[in-house]
């Protein structure tokens, strides 16, 4: 989706949230990296980007968020799974209040000036 | 290649263009970053992902790691181009890995025609042992041996490593082109080494000077095809098949075909003779003109009763 003004670029919306995004994710399960994808494409993230996740994921993991494993594949190369720590699980928690909060500003601020005009 | 060695192949690829547009980062940390990457990329192939631009990838992987991207790094169209040939590079250098075990068999034979070459058996017709006469038997168990060290190289690295082996791989490269070259060849019945019907090296090597078979009696011609190991064939003007016909050793041969000039070694070669006994010797010097084939081989002691009558018919009316 472009941005064109007149409509919301999932992309750039993304970019502040994506630690949250791939935190939540991993807090119900562990997965590898095209897991984690799939799994916030089915949530609704369309517009994601492998790399992107990939590259959060590695920070995140280089931060103490993440912890990782491999699990060795008969069928090809292996995965390398990532699952949260204590530290991630806390970063989580954090996040997911600034956003509440934040989102809550936002939402009074559209429906305000949603319902304001009529 | 199924699907999923496709995939395989596909993002072993990709994930090798990723790290190279990285290549200015620590390689620990490229590791770091790109660990892991082929597994996501087989499994986003196999729910119906495409390959992404790797310049791109690389770039938001890294983006996304806090990692700063270089200044200077390939963008725009010449950036993609150039990605875009090393990406066809390293596909064609992992499609070309996927022949080696043919490789591991070719460069055995080449060996094997290069030992024949140098041990100096000559050549022969047969495409599996060019280099070795008449000595298939001897080339097949050689030709074994060489396969087994070859796989041996190749799969486990034996012996030969790191530039050994690349020194190898050329010297045998430039040798199969020299062997592939230096096939005899059946179109213009020479055995050369270099281009084809430029040598001077005459394909009858299997003894000294190729004798001539033209006016000598069938039963000496006979021997000598047997002794060099031809095959034969004897026939009347009309193409009559005499070979087992009983009286034909005193007549003398009228045509060669093909001469041992134009044939290899071990090749059929069909002599020509004239029952009839127009222009034909029937005796050989010193012998009487009655005397019967006694040095034809013994399987041409069976005589299809309608060559006998014709060959009795003809020496009767021979002077």
């Amino acid at each position: 989706m472009a941005s064109t003004g007149k409509s919301l670029d999932q992309s750039q919306l993304l970019k502040g949230v994506l630690d949250m995004a791939v935190l939540a994710v991993l807090s119900a399960e562990d997965g590898y990296g095209y897991d984690v994808v799939r799994r916030l494409r089915t949530a609704g993230l369309s517009e994601i980007a492998e790399a992107s996740v990939y590259g959060t994921l590695r920070r995140l993991f280089a931060d103490g968020a993440l912890t990782s494993y491999v699990v060795p594949s008969e069928e090809g190369p292996h995965r390398k799974y990532y699952g949260l720590t204590d530290a991630g699980r806390t970063q989580l928690g954090t996040l997911a209040s600034t956003w509440a909060e934040f989102s809550g500003v936002i939402n009074s601020l559209v429906i305000e000036s949603t319902h304001g005009g009529n | 290649m199924t699907g999923h060695d496709g995939h395989l192949r596909n993002a072993a690829v990709f994930a090798e263009s990723v790290r190279r547009e990285m290549r200015n980062l620590p390689a620990e940390q490229v590791a770091d970053l790109t660990d892991g990457i082929e597994a996501d990329m087989v499994a986003s192939l196999a729910d119906g992902g495409s390959l992404p631009d790797a310049v791109v990838y690389a770039h938001d992987l890294m983006r996304a790691a806090g990692i700063e991207v270089p200044e200077g790094g390939r963008t725009g169209t010449r950036g993609r181009v150039v990605a875009l040939g090393l990406s066809a590079g390293s596909w064609l250098r992992h499609s070309v890995r996927g022949l080696a075990p043919a490789w591991w068999v070719f460069r055995a034979w080449v060996l094997l025609q290069v030992i024949g070459w140098l041990v100096g058996f000559g050549g022969s017709s047969y495409w599996f042992a060019g280099q070795w006469g008449g000595r298939e038997l001897v080339a097949v168990l050689v030709f074994l041996v060489l396969v087994s060290f070859s796989v041996r190289i190749g799969r486990d690295k034996w012996l030969v490593k790191g530039r050994t082996e690349k020194l190898v791989t050329v010297l045998l490269a430039v040798s199969s082109i020299f062997v592939l070259v230096s096939r005899p060849s059946h179109e213009n019945g020479w055995f050369v080494y270099g281009t084809p019907g430029i040598s001077t090296v005459p394909t009858w090597d299997c003894s000294g000077t190729p004798p001539e078979l033209i006016g000598t009696p069938v039963s000496a011609a006979v021997e000598i095809l047997v002794r060099e190991g031809f095959a034969y064939e004897v026939v009347d003007m009309t193409g009559f098949n005499m070979t087992n016909s009983a009286g034909i050793g005193d007549f003398r041969v009228l045509k060669q075909d093909p001469h041992f000039m134009e044939v290899a070694c071990g090749a059929r070669v069909t002599l020509m003779i004239d029952p009839s006994g127009g222009g034909v010797q029937t005796s050989l010097p010193g012998q009487s003109a009655d005397r019967t084939t006694t040095t034809v081989p013994p399987a041409m002691t069976t005589v299809p009763k309608s060559a006998t009558t014709a060959v009795k018919a003809t020496t009767t009316t021979a002077p």
